[in-house]
């Protein structure tokens, strides 16, 4: 056997030994998203809920509450239950704030 | 108080029986804790029920701190106490159709109203919304006390009460004497309630009627006074049959009233209104106390008034025997259920001395008329039957039967509670001896939720608002 064949049984030899590399299975991470919110500096677009919510909220009129409320177990007393609360954001964007009626 | 449980529930939690003595709630899994809270007058009890509550349950944890968490309120007491609070005698809890709770109350101002104010709205800066609506009471109501007997379970309707306290002797637990009673009902949403009265009695009917036999005989009186007024204070008056007469209160003493002849007979009866109450169906019925006596026998030469067999005659050998028997029924009305007392008196005379005297106290609970149970008491032993064994005497609402000077009897109606009336033995013989009747069971009493309970004079008792069943043995003693 020359030398040349040698290597090439010695390359087949080598190919043979490492398996074939599994493709990894995906573990359900977070999807690639592209944020839209602007970069710092950029002009704010005012365009909703694409923007996002920009820090400090300000709370503005229309707070709501449910009829029921929150009441004792015996329905005597009744405690306010809040079920909506209008933000707008530093952006000056409108931000929501929803609440589950009370159990 | 309102509690915060850590699972989210809220209200009060304490209930049981409060003692006015220890001022502790025996709570139902055993201990006792203590609660802050107005004392509740009285062993008045109701249940307070807001439509649409769903159950809540106790946690084996929350049992241990003594708490029991309820899908109802208790209101308790005759002053009204909720979430330890006095409401006030007149004040009430009424559950609009929109099931909001409000405090409805009877209130004077420029006439009669009932006010209505919503009870437990908690919002800070919010005005308490408010209502009045006139209504009409009769003249009554304008002097002496009103109360409020009973309150039907939704709140829609109380019975009201006009009534003067009368505390004369010193033997005698106050006793009510009514004047008026009214049904007022609310119905329909706090700012357009409509508010109306119903009138159940007035004075001329507190003696729901009267009848004696014509006085043949005059060795037993069977006094009925109709009717006594003006009783708070050191004079009164008092009326027979179209009779009226005035007196004063002796110093210390008891008060006899004796009916003229024409109104002294042998046997009598008469009965008067010593309640309301809402029964199980919600309708409102009347507490109503009877007595009756009857003669039987030959008593025409009774010793007291016709001495036949006084010493001449007996010297001369005339002897009669006279042997008769008296019995007086006492009764108090609840609806379909009767609590019966009889008191019966026998007695023979030879030769100017009483030779006997059998009289016994028997007690018995008729539903339907049927009778449910019977007990037979001798309790007459020591007593000595000397004179007037056959005199009832009307005492502010109860009946002396009178034994002689040193041993006399009364039997008297006493209410406990909304739902709890009873009859009252009491007995002078060198001092008071009280015995309330006792019922046979409670269990033929607990389906028209009518109870009553032995205890002497100075307890109170209440029932379970959700057994119905009653509950004795404290001092005093009400559900809250």
């Amino acid at each position: 056997m020359s030398s040349k064949d040698l290597t090439a049984a010695l390359a087949a030899l080598t190919e043979q030994a490492q398996p074939v590399r599994p493709t990894p299975q995906s573990r359900g991470g977070a999807q690639r998203v592209v944020s839209a919110a602007p970069m710092p500096g950029a002009p704010a677009s005012g365009s909703g809920t694409a923007a996002g919510i920009a820090s400090p909220l300000a709370e503005v009129a229309g707070r709501e509450y449910y009829a029921t409320g929150w009441r004792t177990t015996d329905g005597l007393f009744t405690f306010p239950a809040v079920k909506k609360i209008p933000f707008t954001d530093a952006n000056g964007s409108p931000v929501v704030l929803n609440f589950l009626a009370p159990a | 108080m309102i509690e915060f449980a850590s699972n989210g529930k809220a209200g009060d939690p304490i209930h049981g029986v409060w003692s006015a003595a220890t001022g502790m709630v025996e709570t139902p899994f055993g201990g006792a804790v203590t609660k802050t809270t107005a004392a509740p007058i009285g062993g008045d009890c109701y249940r307070i029920k807001v439509p649409g509550m769903p159950p809540v349950e106790t946690t084996t944890e929350e049992a241990a701190l003594g708490q029991t968490w309820l899908d109802h309120a208790l209101m308790s007491g005759t002053n009204h106490v909720l979430y330890g609070q006095a409401l006030g005698a007149l004040s009430w809890i009424y559950v609009a159709p929109d099931s909001t709770p409000w405090r409805a109350e009877i209130v004077s101002s420029s006439g009669w109203k009932l006010r209505l104010t919503r009870y437990g709205a908690v919002a800070a800066g919010v005005d308490v919304e408010m209502y009045e609506h006139s209504m009409t009471l009769p003249a009554e109501f304008g002097s002496r006390a009103n109360m409020i007997d009973d309150i039907r379970d939704d709140g829609s309707a109380v019975a009201l009460v006009n009534y003067e306290q009368w505390t004369a002797s010193e033997s005698v637990p106050w006793v009510r004497v009514l004047h008026c009673g009214v049904v007022v009902e609310v119905s329909g949403l706090a700012s357009e309630a409509l508010v109306s009265v119903t009138p159940v009695f007035d004075i001329d009917d507190y003696w729901g009627s009267y009848s004696t036999d014509d006085p043949v005989e005059t060795f037993g009186y069977h006094h009925f006074a109709r009717y006594v007024w003006d009783a708070v204070g050191p004079k009164y008056r008092y009326q027979y049959v179209g009779e009226v007469a005035e007196d004063y209160v002796p110093s210390g003493g008891d008060v006899v009233v004796q009916a003229p002849l024409s109104y002294q007979g042998a046997a009598g009866t008469s009965d008067m209104i010593r309640g309301l109450y809402f029964d199980i169906t919600g309708a409102i019925q009347v507490v109503k106390f009877s007595v009756s006596m009857a003669i039987e026998g030959d008593a025409s030469h009774d010793p007291m008034v016709d001495p036949a067999n006084s010493d001449p005659l007996k010297w001369y050998g005339v002897a009669y025997d006279p042997v008769w028997t008296s019995v007086t029924t006492y009764t108090l009305t609840l609806g379909d259920v009767d609590l019966v007392v009889e008191v019966s008196d026998r007695r023979e005379a030879r030769y100017g001395s009483i030779a006997e005297n059998d009289g016994y106290l028997r007690n018995y609970i008729s539903v339907d008329g049927v009778l449910a149970a019977s007990l037979i008491v001798n309790n007459q032993a020591s007593v000595t039957c000397w004179y007037y064994p056959a005199i009832s005497i009307m005492y502010y609402g109860w009946y002396w039967p009178y034994y002689g000077a040193s041993a006399r009897q009364a039997i008297y109606p006493v209410r406990y509670g909304n739902k709890c009336f009873g009859l009252v033995e009491r007995r002078r013989a060198g001092g008071d001896q009280d015995r309330h009747i006792k019922v046979i069971t409670d269990t033929a009493l607990a389906s028209a939720e009518t109870i009553s309970v032995a205890r002497n004079s100075r307890h109170y008792s209440s029932r379970d608002p959700d057994t119905g069943n009653v509950v004795r043995d404290a001092d005093p003693i009400c559900f809250v």
